[in-house]
């Protein structure tokens, strides 16, 4: 009797110990650069790997972004996080106040979606965020999205940007920022 | 009747009780303005914008009326178009240039001067009357491809066709002048035909965020056209002797003209910019109007304008503008002030 007691302890302990490193490993694992993996999948069947923030946007760089000489990121001028959450959570609201495209809203997570759009505004705008939503193909594939809805946005955010006192000159290169998206999101 | 048709359309249009998804639903100033001889673009030139405010899902309509006063020739322009689905344009256009007595009175003294030595005065007395040029002007755009507006990640270019077709319904009666009786003015000096279809090919490209957070639109257009002083002084160039009908010179072919646009939005609607328009300059040189002692009389220079838009809504917008045509007859320097609205639907 006294011989079955420690041998049951042990057997704990020894299963605790074994789990314990278990973990141990899965996290360690988890924290390992999995690119290396990933690429070797990509060999395999061909998909680019994307990094943290690629799904941002689609295109590579604006027009204004390769002429600008500016010493601040728009980031910055706009007046950092606080001003891009006004505004986003204005444009949404007017977006799906709207009846031309209310109907595109009807099953979205309003709060999600504003989170994921300041995420990725701040990114295009050079400020210290990663988007790490999907892309804007994937996003809004076989919504059958239209130019005119599309537009309908646009217009959704410039006034929402104008009534938060976001600048012209400002406005301008946020729509320029967002405005390649367009062939991703409009349904071909 | 037509043309105050238009003013009242163009007017009301303006006014609130519209359609709520009516005229469009691209973004504000978008379809451009619309051009003097009818087709979108800006006040002189078109460019490859389809007018209207019709995205690829719509159809949009714009009506417009211009009037350009250079003193001696005023010309009052006015018409309609149709933008189908942002890639076809339709359009049409009435031109009406006034041309001042002086011109006419001009016109006949030189006859007089040259002709009496020769032979002798003219049979009936002519009191030199004003005239009028009438021109009608059929257009067709096709855009070929690219986004002007939003492709904002490459310099390529919104590039369209387009089809001008003119036809001045006063190519050689109007106006009577000494020793030839009934004349045109387009005849008179030294056209050919009274109609001609031009050719262009546009491009345009919107940047925004340049300069300095504003908004410039850019556009190129090539020309192809036997058109003197766009088709208001008729189409090629055919000299004969009035007095013995022998043939002296003609010329059918197509001449290449350049044309440029450079706008500027200062805010969401005004915008401000400048033109320019090279001619044919086809009928300068000319052996008869040469024996009146003004063989360039019909000379062409290149035209150019500064302009002021203003675009407070969708529904309605107004341009005002200096243009200075350059050489029209008896008048060397044919400048003067050019004011536009258009109504969009």
């Amino acid at each position: 009797m006294n011989t079955e007691a420690p041998s049951i302890l042990l057997r704990a302990l020894l299963g605790s110990i074994i789990a314990a490193a278990l973990l141990l490993s899965l996290s360690v694992a988890r924290a390992v650069d999995p690119t290396a993996i990933e690429q070797a999948m990509a060999d395999v069947d061909g998909v680019a790997p994307t990094r943290p923030g690629d799904n941002a946007k689609n295109y590579d760089t604006t027009i204004y972004e390769r002429l600008r000489r500016e010493d601040r990121t728009l980031y910055a001028q706009l007046g950092g996080r606080k001003t891009i959450e006004r505004f986003v959570g204005l444009g949404v609201d007017y977006s799906v106040a709207d009846p031309r495209i209310a109907h595109f809203f009807a099953d979205t997570n309003l709060p999600l979606l504003k989170v994921l759009l300041v995420e990725q505004i701040c990114q295009l705008a050079g400020g210290p965020c990663v988007y790490e939503g999907r892309s804007m193909a994937e996003a809004h594939a076989g919504m059958g999205v239209g130019e005119n809805h599309f537009i309908a946005l646009v217009e959704a955010f410039q006034r929402a940007m104008r009534e938060t006192g976001v600048p012209f000159e400002q406005e301008n290169k946020v729509l320029a920022l967002l405005a390649p998206m367009k062939p991703a999101v409009v349904q071909p | 009747m037509l043309r105050y048709l238009l003013i009242a359309i163009v007017l009301l249009a303006g006014s609130p009780p519209v359609q709520a998804d009516r005229p469009g639903s691209k973004l504000l100033a978008t379809g451009g303005v619309t051009q003097f001889e009818g087709a979108a673009g800006g006040g002189l030139t078109p460019w490859a914008l389809i007018g209207g405010y019709g995205t690829r899902e719509e159809i949009g309509a714009t009506a417009f009326f211009t009037l350009l006063d250079t003193d001696d020739y005023v010309l009052d322009s006015h018409g309609f178009a149709v933008g189908l689905y942002d890639r076809v344009e339709l359009s049409y256009a009435r031109q009406d240039l006034d041309v001042d007595r002086s011109v006419i009175a001009g016109t006949a003294g030189a006859l007089v001067r040259a002709l009496t030595p020769l032979i002798g005065p003219p049979q009936n007395a002519v009191t030199p009357r004003s005239t009028s040029i009438r021109q009608d002007v059929y257009g067709f755009k096709l855009k070929l491809f690219g986004d002007a507006v939003y492709a904002q990640d490459t310099w390529l270019p919104q590039v369209a066709l387009g089809v001008q077709h003119k036809r001045n319904r006063d190519f050689d009666a109007g106006t009577v002048v000494p020793y030839l009786g009934e004349v045109g003015v387009p005849a008179l000096l030294g056209a050919k035909d009274d109609s001609g279809t031009d050719l262009y090919l546009s491009a345009t490209k919107v940047i925004l965020g340049v300069p300095a957070g504003r908004i410039l639109l850019l556009n190129g257009t090539l020309r192809a056209t036997r058109a003197n002083a766009y088709g208001l002084l008729g189409f090629g160039r055919r000299v004969v002797n009035p007095l013995t009908g022998q043939l002296l010179d003609e010329d059918d072919d197509y001449a290449l003209e350049v044309e440029g646009s450079a706008a500027l939005f200062l805010s969401p609607s005004v915008v401000i910019g400048g033109e320019f328009r090279t001619q044919s300059d086809r009928l300068s040189n000319q052996p008869v109007l040469g024996l009146l002692g003004a063989p360039d009389l019909a000379e062409e220079d290149t035209a150019w304008d500064l302009f002021i838009a203003w675009v407070p809504s969708k529904r309605f917008s107004a341009t005002l503008a200096y243009v200075d045509l350059g050489n029209l007859p008896f008048q060397p320097k044919s400048d003067g002030w050019y004011l536009s609205v258009q109504s969009a639907f």
